[in-house]
């Protein structure tokens, strides 16, 4: 279904660029003929069956994108991966769902080799070694298309990993249907065009860079100029060289691209700039009109759900705005009770959508978690654990959150499994991890240690500890140690913004 | 990729008077600052590699990188930046000296 519509929009525009990536054009046709060679390769070389997962570990390049298409065409499912995950964490999700195969490349390829007891070397795919990239590009039969029945629309696609706050690791997985039903309405939202150029910077492991930057202006006939990692002079010679018109970025990259000396005009060709991950600061927003003549946008969405609603361009800027639905997009605002709340109060925000996750029965939830799906839906809308408010034009503006995950610019980290690493540490009685502000308005990591022994009453300890166990983005940067901890500390009510 | 067409202006220029010193406390004072970290000045020796006190993830470095550059109206140039130099302070201040020395990046051409 996925590859088919693909398909569908490469007849369209056979020559027209899908994807550039440094050195490296693709067109749509040229696209199409890779997605079915690496397909039959996962097919016939592979033996990747229909359902299985393929875990990706690439930063973001042409061939997780190939891949991806791959992967859906014969009915597989695409699980990304942070490419910042040591292998212990890597381990705790295949151990909880387990993958047929993964893509990685030379560089990432480390953690897959103290992995190969669960995947064994062979089907560690490194996509810039010779063999694996010679199955792009060549076809192992004269055929078209692998043989076989076509995927389901019901079958899942994607399965995103995410973060709760229970030290238990949490897998939203999306149907086919659903991701093209979500990509549709996303696109109707901001009006893509065929060939319109698109920058894909933010990391494809994430459900917004995944979907807003690649597929859905794939499934458009756009291009997308592919950023492996971002820098922001890189990232501001690539938008101005390819003349880009839609940006989709996150609060993180919008601040260090506005502390460059930068021309006025250097942002000239762009039309749309989406901001997602976290919350956008209005000043920045300001800095960027004032600077650049570019109004960001707001995104709002989430793994669980896809994209929720975006900021139109002649908003008001306001703390927490998060604009209007869209297409499809169901919002409900309760309280404590259950009960919906008015217009400007504040409650919890609920979502049912088309591209909702879903188990592999098709019901709404995480993959293998009926007690918490029982939790998190009330009449099948998924509670977001976000708090916020409709305005008076309906559009969504959010104020807080009602859980204990961090945000760390849309990489979600559970205290939880923070706070139990650095238990571990002898001498370590308690501890107490949480999001706090820094004064860039920038969530970080905050860990208050309760110790028993002077020894371990040491930030190197601690952080040295920490390493072994987490990826280094999870290790806090804020360290208290105290002799009990508080009864009160928590982090979210330090966090001060929005709320009227 | 061409890294030179974007200019920059008003870099200030570092005092090469400026001793080893000066550089590194400056070094030290940024990386508190731009990461938030909860370490005294004091408390952080230059001896120490940066890995004892926080975690290094990509985004940490360029946070680190992009306050040393705005500091020293210096242009580091991230994608040949060895990460080893970074958890190391004293090569890092040489490092910046050197970079500060040497005539800007964008005059020379691609």
């Amino acid at each position: 279904m996925i590859a088919e519509h693909l398909e569908r929009t490469a007849a369209k525009f056979p020559d027209s660029i899908a994807l550039i990536d440094g050195e490296t054009r693709i067109s749509y046709l040229e696209l199409t003929r890779r997605v079915t060679a690496f397909a039959q390769y996962l097919k016939q070389d592979l033996a990747v069956a229909p359902g299985a997962a393929v875990g990706f570990f690439l930063p973001n390049c042409w061939e997780f994108v190939v891949g991806f298409f791959a992967v859906a065409k014969i009915g597989a499912v695409c699980m990304p991966f942070n490419t910042r995950w040591r292998a212990s964490e890597l381990e705790s999700y295949i151990r909880q769902i387990p993958i047929s195969a993964v893509l990685t490349s030379q560089q990432l390829r480390e953690p897959w080799d103290r992995l190969s007891e669960m995947i064994p070397p062979e089907r560690v795919l490194v996509v810039d070694e010779p063999a694996v990239a010679n199955a792009f590009t060549h076809e192992s039969s004269g055929q078209t298309d692998p043989p076989g029945h076509r995927p389901l629309a019901t079958g899942i696609a994607l399965q995103l990993t995410t973060s709760g706050s229970t030290g238990r690791p949490r897998v939203a997985a999306r149907t086919q249907r659903a991701m093209l039903a979500g990509a549709t309405n996303v696109g109707q939202a901001l009006e893509v065009r065929a060939k319109q150029r698109f920058a894909a910077v933010v990391p494809f492991y994430h459900a917004s860079g995944f979907g807003n930057s690649m597929f859905v202006p794939l499934l458009h006939g756009a291009t997308v100029i592919i950023m492996k990692q971002f820098d922001p002079r890189g990232f501001a010679n690539l938008v101005r060289s390819h003349k880009i018109q839609v940006l989709l970025v996150s609060p993180f990259i919008l601040r260090l691209v506005a502390g460059q000396d930068l021309d006025a005009d250097v942002f000239c060709s762009v039309e749309t700039c989406l901001s997602s991950g976290a919350p956008t600061p209005p000043a920045l927003t300001k800095q960027w009109q004032d600077r650049f003549g570019i109004r960001v946008r707001q995104l709002y969405g989430s793994s669980e759900t896809g994209t929720i609603s975006i900021e139109t361009a002649d908003s008001p800027i306001r703390t927490g705005a998060a604009g209007t639905l869209v297409p499809e997009v169901e919002v409900k605002v309760l309280d404590n009770e259950g009960a919906e709340k008015a217009l400007n109060e504040v409650g919890e925000i609920l979502i049912r959508s088309p591209s909702l996750m879903s188990t592999d029965s098709g019901m709404p939830g995480y993959l293998d978690e009926s007690g918490l799906n029982a939790r998190v839906f009330t009449n099948g809308y998924f509670r977001t654990g976000d708090l916020g408010m409709l305005d008076d034009d309906h559009n969504l503006v959010i104020v807080g959150r009602k859980t204990r995950v961090i945000n760390l610019g849309g990489t979600k980290v559970d205290p939880a499994e923070v706070e139990a690493a650095i238990e571990k540490l002898p001498g370590v009685r308690q501890c107490r991890v949480m999001g706090v502000m820094d004064r860039r308005q920038s969530e970080i990591i905050k860990a208050v240690i309760a110790v028993d022994d002077e020894h371990a009453r040491s930030r190197q300890a601690v952080v040295e500890h920490c390493r072994q166990l987490l990826a280094e983005h999870k290790i806090p940067r804020v360290i208290d140690f105290v002799d009990d901890i508080p009864v009160d500390v928590t982090g979210k009510q330090l966090i001060t913004w929005g709320a009227n | 990729m061409k890294t030179t067409s974007i200019e920059t202006t008003n870099i200030k220029t570092m005092n090469m008077e400026t001793t080893r010193d000066d550089v590194l406390a400056r070094v030290r004072r940024v990386l508190i600052d731009s990461l938030s970290l909860n370490i005294e000045e004091d408390d952080l020796r230059y001896s120490e590699s940066l890995d004892q006190v926080m975690g290094l993830d990509s985004l940490a470095v360029l946070e680190f990188t992009t306050a040393l550059e705005k500091e020293f109206g210096i242009m580091i140039e991230h994608e040949k930046l060895e990460l080893s130099l970074l958890r190391d302070l004293p090569a890092l201040a040489r490092y910046i000296q050197s970079v500060a020395a040497a005539p800007p990046a964008s005059d020379t051409p691609a």
